[in-house]
């Protein structure tokens, strides 16, 4: 079974070609931006998201259910901040007084987006940027070395996500139930993933290995086009706005 | 077969040209003690179609990985060009390629294009140089029209044709397949059958391992049988398979079909 997320998705569109360092500097711009943003910043920021969904072909359907556990994750932020920062408690719910607090709210919604809105920059950075072009971006950014390694962990994160969806899936069909017996699924799912992660990363080691594969290597040349300043500019000014409201 | 301990010549077939890899009294022991491979002794030269077959354990894919210095002997040597190999095998991975069983172990590549571009670009060869091997690979394995496909929307087939195209870009002397056709349908392996028709058609060195020799007996200039870590039987092709069933291999029967027939090629 194949995992959904943080592949590689080749399409013709401009925001494939777009030159991988612009790519990147957008993502990193925008992750910054992100958690320096507030309230309206934030819902600036917000509907760039679908945009480039859009532009990039990807589906948000897809992303939601590949990226399950992580929206929970954002969602269980939401709950956390909402009950535990201190502050006065809002209107009760269907008459029940709960012990949240409005600042706890917006706190909590706020967070909980920026979450969101990061899985989903980086899904679609992902899907429309092969990861040769990643590592001659990292390359250009960070040097050779690590261009290299943040080229085999993208490789390697949707290699592990289609083993831990092929454990599970041979669990089930084993008859164990994750909703009956969770601490032992738990337990054989991670010894099981553990060996099996260790033995193919074994393997496409060598593999890699077998191919001569080092940071030193051929680069294709970048091609800046008019797109490419076009998206810079474009995206420097959404974030200045989104800090400055 | 030769006794435990005794060191064997190295062996090799005497037609063609030089010796360009050999392995010279190899031997392989495990970290529990157990011996993997046994005074292996054998040489291989350019432009030749050698099967080595052997049962399932029989040591097979361990000499492949001490081939393409990926596993280091216990004992003996492997020897390039006839000089030992040291510490630096890139040189040693340049001349000699190795498709590795598990295809998709061994694709990186998030589409065939890169796929096909990563040994190149590993070896630092100018960009009008990859992009000449690429368009040529995807010509030969007919993977043009896949150029922007990714390696894991691919049939079996299909992916270990493109292993063996990202092996073959990189432009090898020698190339060694280990198992090619395991875990392929009949479609997937003709698809393979007809590489290496191709391989051996563009003189290219290839060390075939496998136990189904029926597949490739045809294509074989010579076959070596491996049986418990060692070289058992070694000898051109047409003289060795009748020894095969002695080995658990499938046994040939040369009684009623000719030699020619021992290819499921169409």
């Amino acid at each position: 079974m194949a995992s959904l997320i943080f592949h590689y998705s080749p399409e013709e569109t401009t925001l494939h070609r777009l030159d991988p360092r612009v790519k990147m500097s957008i993502l990193m711009a925008a992750s910054a931006a992100l958690f320096a943003a507030e309230g309206r910043g934030l819902g600036l920021l917000a509907p760039a998201v679908p945009a480039l969904l859009a532009a990039g072909r990807i589906s948000p359907f897809r992303v939601f259910r590949a990226a399950f556990p992580l929206f929970c994750l954002a969602a269980l932020v939401f709950v956390c901040r909402a009950f535990l920062t201190p502050g006065a408690p809002p209107a009760q719910v269907f008459g029940w007084p709960l012990p949240l607090s409005k600042k706890g709210l917006v706190l909590g919604l706020e967070e909980a987006l920026r979450l969101v809105i990061v899985i989903f920059l980086c899904h679609a950075f992902i899907c429309v940027t092969p990861a040769a072009d990643i590592q001659r971006a990292a390359s250009f950014f960070a040097g050779k070395k690590a261009a290299l390694l943040m080229r085999l962990s993208f490789a390697m994160i949707p290699e592990l996500l289609d083993t831990g969806a092929e454990i599970l899936a041979a669990l089930s069909c084993r008859g164990l139930s994750f909703g009956r017996h969770p601490l032992r699924g738990l337990a054989l799912f991670t010894s099981a993933f553990t060996r099996k992660a260790a033995a193919r990363a074994s393997r496409t080691a060598e593999a890699l290995e077998a191919r001569c594969c080092g940071y030193r290597r051929t680069s294709r040349p970048f091609s800046p086009g008019p797109a490419d300043a076009v998206a810079l500019f474009l995206s420097a000014g959404i974030l200045a706005a989104s800090l400055l409201l | 077969m030769s006794p435990e301990g005794e060191k064997q010549p190295v062996a090799a077939d005497d037609s063609g040209g030089g010796i360009l890899l050999a392995a010279e009294n190899v031997s392989h022991r495990f970290p529990g003690g157990a011996l993997g491979l046994e005074n292996v002794s054998a040489a291989f030269r350019p432009a030749r179609f050698v099967i080595i077959a052997g049962r399932n354990g029989s040591g097979k894919t361990l000499l492949a990985r001490h081939l393409v210095g990926l596993a280091s002997p216990s004992s003996g040597r492997i020897l390039l060009g006839g000089k030992p190999i040291r510490k630096d095998t890139r040189l040693l991975r340049r001349k000699i390629g190795l498709v590795f069983q598990d295809a998709d172990c061994q694709l990186v590549g998030q589409s065939v294009e890169e796929e096909l571009r990563f040994g190149p670009e590993n070896l630092c060869l100018p960009e009008e140089e990859i992009q000449k091997r690429v368009s040529g690979v995807s010509r030969l394995l007919g993977l043009e029209s896949l150029k922007n496909v990714p390696p894991s929307r691919l049939s079996g087939g299909e992916k270990r044709r493109l292993a063996i195209g990202g092996v073959l870009a990189m432009e090898p002397e020698i190339l060694v397949l280990d198992e090619p056709f395991a875990n392929l349908d009949y479609p997937g392996v003709v698809e393979v059958l007809k590489v290496l028709t191709e391989l051996k058609n563009s003189k290219r060195g290839v060390i075939l391992i496998t136990h189904e020799l029926e597949k490739t007996l045809a294509h074989a200039d010579r076959l070596i049988i491996m049986d418990r870590g060692r070289i058992a039987e070694d000898g051109p092709a047409r003289e060795t398979a009748p020894l095969a069933g002695k080995y658990g291999l499938h046994p040939l029967d040369f009684a009623s079909r000719s030699f020619g027939e021992y290819t499921w090629l169409p």
